[in-house]
């Protein structure tokens, strides 16, 4: 059974497993940095640590978010923490980065509860998505919910689609 | 490999011995200097650091370390008993050692890979020579006690060396062998390892220890059954005393036959050995024991001091005297006077002759460690404080009143918080000495090298950095040190001839100076010669020659630090630095600092690093572009310049295509901010905020109502202009303030550009934070900061800015001399006046001029009518008799032709008093040739002669400019013929 906090980029559901999750929140003051990948959108000073936020929606090759009333910043944990959360559960597929990063996203849904035998392997491509940017696939009632590689999404040198 | 993985116990072990080896280095360099003088407590100090370190690398089954330490023991046990000088060589050998054994600690895990055989041979050597057996084995030859285990039983081996094995026996102890269990007897009893050594230590004296690991099958038995440590013990006190006071169970301590080993050893007669014996205990040297001193000079009894020990022996951890005061035999006064006694008698015993304690012994302060990642977070945190007190203020401005006292609490808070800030700033900083202090080993290693003397003084130890600075600063020193050590100072021959001490001398010495910390190198070596750096760096085209005659010698010395300079064979002969001073003074930039030197030729030179207190805050300037803001940090600014729109055209202008900056002579590169960062080019209203495009195209393209002024001659597309146009139209706001540049002068190494800003903000102090790895491929910044209203901004770094917007320097140095050289020609042009002259031929290839003011009539004569008279040749000119001066007589210029039929006068203008004019003399000429007005400056350095005015060229001829008038005054005719 695994868990995964969930948002929306446009009309389609996406998903993260909870424990690669430090936080959410609506911080949207973000400092654009120049001259960088076209999906870092920016800094955000959160307590006093400063976050890399990426635009997910540049990042999966769909459009430049706006920032609205519902734009949420979903923050990641950083290997650091998560060296942790690997030896409690005994998780070593979890994967994400060195740089604490948040992601920029259109809105915030509920925590979803998946059964392993519910999780499928992702489709080559969803629309204009690369594949290497899924990790796997579950149907809800009404969504689908699309799980994200953390790990390679957030990932420095893997702009090039 | 450790016999049993306890990793805390290793690191304990890691740390103690790293503060032994560092307090040993400048304790060996002090014997070396002061040789036999050397105070008895410093060879104490040091012999006391290696036998801890050997005692636990024993313990912990480090067998390389052991080794080597126990060898040096060895070595340091002659010196201390006067047995052995102290020579340079043994010295080596000693620090070499060292060496060794610091690698062996920093890599603990693979300490036995370190090769130490080459140490080991020849501290061997030195104590060959010196007479001393080395490393006999001797056995333990115990006789099991009933119940004894294995690992006390006899057939066990010691390395002991004689000299420590006399040394034990000479002062009356008695050896023992005794096992401890790591479970049982150690740890069990809430003792680490290292304090079960302490207390072998503070009874007698432990000869070498061991683990006994064939003693177990396999590893995990190791853990199941106890490990066994197996020790050779000295000691003066009783079998029985010897298990209480270490606290171990009597079957597992052994004692040896002492005659028989005093026999091994010492092949003394047992007579000897047994009158040494019967010396009373009192009269021993050593050791002072507490139990001891309590009932011999404070008269507690006996009995009560072994009920004591056997209470020690139940209660573990407990001193013996600790017990006694709660038995209520003695008070805490008596035990702290025992304590004093037992203090004294080990150091009399340790120093014969009483040595004041030298004012360089490390100092023990009251301290902590902490880690640093753990500082680091206290640091991040504090700012954070600092911030919500920000946020804080800002939200209760203005209602201070509404809650009474609120005003003081804040006004409290802020002061608190700034002060906590401040003290966790301060926690990082590190006394400057802790760099300084490897030095002196490095000069003297180099020394000998180099068969120089050379002393090294240190200043200003005590001078506090942050900590990453100092740790930043190590390679930077010890590159400038070695160079000094290497090229600078000569040898002592090469001194002596030059009239010097033979010795040579660095000086390395840090203080404060406005808010920064200054460092100097100075050395009495021979200095830089900048004639050949110069002509080296012109070689190596770091400096081109027509710009080298304006290099002051301070610069030209200066050049040793720039990049494509430091190659070793450059100055090593002549002066000695330039080797990587490149990228010595990148890395002091990197630091924010600064580097130069100053050198005088057979005097010294002096190298002086300016550092700022800490890099985590750095004062910077915020400044605005396209609506964001950035800061600057001060380190690269040189200055702010203003460029109002009227003044536009007069101080940027295009060079290659690109704008420049004309500032005090010099031309700047320019660019944008906004579009260096490839940022819409944006302003924002003064009174609303709100944010326009700004289209102007180039930086000197001004869209404004100042371009009307002018005229037409815009350069801007029509349709722009149009749509400019309308704007204006509809509203004149942004005229004034619209044109005007705000222009930062940065500096990168000895290049400057100017970058255009939007805004100008305040001067803030700003907290570095690194960027992550996503955002690093921007060259253009040094980082980011969070500003007090919480907000990220960027940093920028002046040298990546530079670089991404590729100026080229070199291109506008080029313009720069162009333009010097313009003027230069131009300043000439202004000196020359417009002139009104006649040409004319002396002989027919010399080319003449006299100004027209000055001649009154020209005149065409016949050859035949010159006559002579007393001398001097004259013609008829009106009726009377006119002297004739010809140029040739005095001035060196070739005669007229002789053949000429006909000949040419130039009569000067003589102006009488009463106004009139006259003619007194005529020169003669064969040919005149033009009356012209001409603009030219005359050339008055090659020509000299009377009336000689100078050359110049007219009409492509070299003509030479005369005054008439002094000429005829030279030819004596003055007043009336």
């Amino acid at each position: 059974m695994k868990q995964f906090a969930t948002f929306r980029l446009d009309d389609q559901l996406f998903g993260i497993e909870v424990m690669l999750v430090r936080e959410i929140n609506q911080h949207t003051e973000i400092t654009p940095v120049p001259q960088t990948a076209d999906f870092v959108r920016g800094l955000i000073n959160l307590r006093g640590q400063i976050i890399t936020i990426l635009d997910l929606g540049v990042r999966l090759d769909l459009a430049a978010r706006e920032i609205g009333a519902k734009s949420h910043i979903v923050v990641l944990k950083t290997e650091d923490e998560l060296s942790l959360v690997r030896a409690r559960e005994g998780r070593d597929d979890l994967m994400t980065g060195e740089d604490p990063v948040g992601l920029l996203v259109d809105s915030i849904g509920d925590v979803v509860v998946a059964e392993e035998a519910e999780i499928e392997p992702p489709p080559p491509n969803l629309g204009d998505i690369d594949g290497r940017f899924l990790s796997s696939v579950v149907e809800l009632k009404q969504d689908v919910l699309v799980i994200l590689n953390v790990a390679e999404t957030i990932q420095e040198n893997g702009q090039e689609a | 490999m450790s016999g049993f993985a306890d990793d805390s116990l290793i690191s304990d072990f890691v740390v103690e011995s790293r503060e032994n080896l560092d307090a040993i280095e400048p304790d060996l360099l002090a014997m070396e200097q002061e040789g036999a003088e050397v105070s008895q407590e410093i060879i104490n100090r040091v012999f006391r650091a290696i036998h801890s370190m050997k005692g636990g690398a024993g313990f912990l089954a480090f067998e390389s370390l052991k080794k080597l330490s126990h060898t040096m023991e060895s070595v340091l046990m002659r010196v201390r008993d006067g047995q052995m000088a102290i020579s340079p060589d043994l010295m080596d050998v000693l620090l070499n050692g060292v060496d060794k054994l610091r690698a062996m600690v920093d890599d603990i895990q693979a300490s036995d890979d370190v090769p130490i055989e080459e140490d080991l041979t020849r501290l061997h050597a030195i104590l060959e020579e010196g007479g001393v057996a080395i490393d006999s084995t001797i056995q333990a030859q115990a006789a099991p006690a009933e119940g004894t285990d294995e690992a006390s039983s006899p057939g066990k081996t010691f390395d002991l060396d004689a000299e420590s094995v006399r040394a034990a026996l000479e002062h009356g102890m008695r050896l023992f062998a005794a096992t401890a269990y790591i479970h049982q007897d150690i740890q069990d009893k809430g003792i680490t390892p290292l304090e079960f050594l302490d207390n072998i230590e503070s009874v007698g004296s432990c000869l070498d220890t061991q683990i006994d690991m064939d003693a177990l099958p396999n590893l995990e038995q190791c853990i199941e059954e106890d490990l066994a440590f197996t020790f050779l013990f000295a000691t003066v006190l009783e079998e029985d005393l010897v298990a209480m006071a270490l606290e171990l169970p009597e079957d597992q301590i052994a004692a040896l036959d002492t005659d028989a080993v005093k026999e091994q050893f010492i092949g003394e007669p047992e007579g000897a050995a047994a009158q040494n014996e019967a010396a009373s205990p009192a009269q021993t040297e050593l050791p002072h024991m507490l139990g001891q001193i309590l009932s011999e000079r404070l008269g507690v009894s006996a009995d009560a001091i072994h009920t004591a020990l056997g209470k020690q022996k139940q209660g573990y951890k407990r001193k013996i005297g600790e017990i006694l005061v709660e038995q209520g035999v003695i008070s805490e006064t008596q035990i702290a006077e025992a304590l004093q006694i037992q203090k004294d008698l080990r150091a009399e015993k340790a120093a014969p002759a009483p040595v004041a304690a030298k004012a360089s012994s490390p100092q023990v302060s009251e301290s902590l460690r902490v880690r640093v990642d753990l500082l680091t977070r206290l640091m991040n945190t504090a700012g954070e404080l600092v911030l919500g007190r920000n946020q804080l203020l800002r939200a209760l401005e203005g209602r201070e009143d509404v809650v009474a006292g609120l005003a003081a609490i804040l006004q409290n808070m802020d002061l608190v918080t700034t002060e906590l800030q401040e003290g966790i700033m301060q926690t990082r900083m590190q006394p400057i000495g802790s760099v300084f202090g490897k030095f002196t080993r490095v000069v003297r290693d180099m020394a000998r090298d180099l068969g120089k003397e050379i002393d090294l003084q240190v200043e200003g130890s005590e001078v506090e950095l942050d900590k990453s600075i100092i740790e930043l600063l190590g390679d930077p020193l010890t590159h400038i040190i070695r160079n000094c050590c290497d090229h600078a100072i000569e040898t002592p021959d090469e001194r002596e001839r030059a009239g010097k001490r033979r010795g040579g001398r660095i000086l390395l010495r840090a203080y404060h100076e406005g808010g920064q910390v200054n460092i100097s190198i100075s050395d009495d070596g021979r200095g830089i010669d900048a004639k050949r750096v110069l002509q080296k760096a012109i070689e190596k085209g770091v400096v081109q020659e027509d710009k080298a005659a304006k290099l002051s010698e301070r610069d030209i010395v200066n050049l040793v630090f720039a990049p494509g300079f430091s190659t070793a064979e450059v100055v090593t002969e002549v002066s000695g630095r330039g080797v990587g001073m490149d990228v010595v003074r990148t890395n002091i930039e990197k630091l924010g600092g600064h580097i130069e030197m100053d050198t005088e030729v057979g005097v010294g030179t002096n190298v002086l690093l300016r550092l700022p207190l800490t890099l985590a805050i750095i004062p910077s300037l915020v400044v605005g572009a396209s609506g964001q803001r950035f800061a600057v940090p001060q380190v690269n600014l040189v200055e702010l310049v203003w460029v109002r729109a009227v003044e536009v055209k007069d101080r940027i202008e295009q060079v290659h295509g690109a704008p420049v900056l004309r500032l005090r002579g010099r031309l700047l590169p320019l660019v944008r901010l906004s579009d260096v960062l490839n940022m819409p080019r944006a302003y924002a209203e003064p009174d609303s905020g709100a944010a326009h495009e700004d289209r102007r195209e180039g930086i000197i393209d001004r869209r404004s109502t100042v371009v009307e002024e002018e005229g037409a001659g815009e350069t801007g597309a029509a349709a722009e202009d149009a749509e400019a146009h309308a704007e204006r139209g509809a509203s004149d706001r942004r005229e004034n303030w619209r044109g005007d540049y705000n222009i930062l002068v940065l500096q990168v190494g000895s290049n400057r550009f100017g970058v255009i800003v939007d805004e100008l903000f305040d001067s803030e102090e700003i907290v570095v934070k690194p960027l992550s790895a996503l955002t690093k491929d921007c060259q253009c910044f040094a980082g980011a900061t969070i500003m007090g209203d919480g907000r990220v901004i960027m940093i920028l770094d002046a040298s990546g800015l530079a670089e991404e917007a590729g100026l080229h320097f070199s291109d506008l140095e080029a313009e720069e001399k162009r333009r010097l050289e313009e003027e230069a020609r131009k300043e000439a042009a202004a000196a020359a006046v417009r002139r009104s002259i006649i040409l004319f031929n002396g002989a027919p290839d010399e080319f003449f001029a006299v100004p027209q003011d000055k001649v009154l009539r020209l005149e065409r004569i016949e050859t035949a009518n010159i006559e002579e008279v007393g001398g001097r040749e004259f013609t008829q000119y009106r009726g009377a008799g006119l002297p004739l001066v010809r140029l040739d007589h005095y001035l060196s210029v070739n005669p007229l032709p002789p053949e000429a039929s006909a000949l040419f006068l130039i009569i000067p203008k003589h102006v009488q008093e009463d106004g009139s004019r006259e003619a007194r003399a005529g020169i003669v000429v064969s040919n005149i040739v033009d009356a012209v007005d001409v603009e030219v400056s005359l050339d008055d350095s090659t020509l000299s002669g009377p009336g000689l005015k100078g050359s110049a060229i007219v009409q492509d001829k070299l003509t030479v400019f005369l005054d008439p008038t002094e000429l005829t005054a030279a030819a004596g005719i003055e007043g009336d013929a």
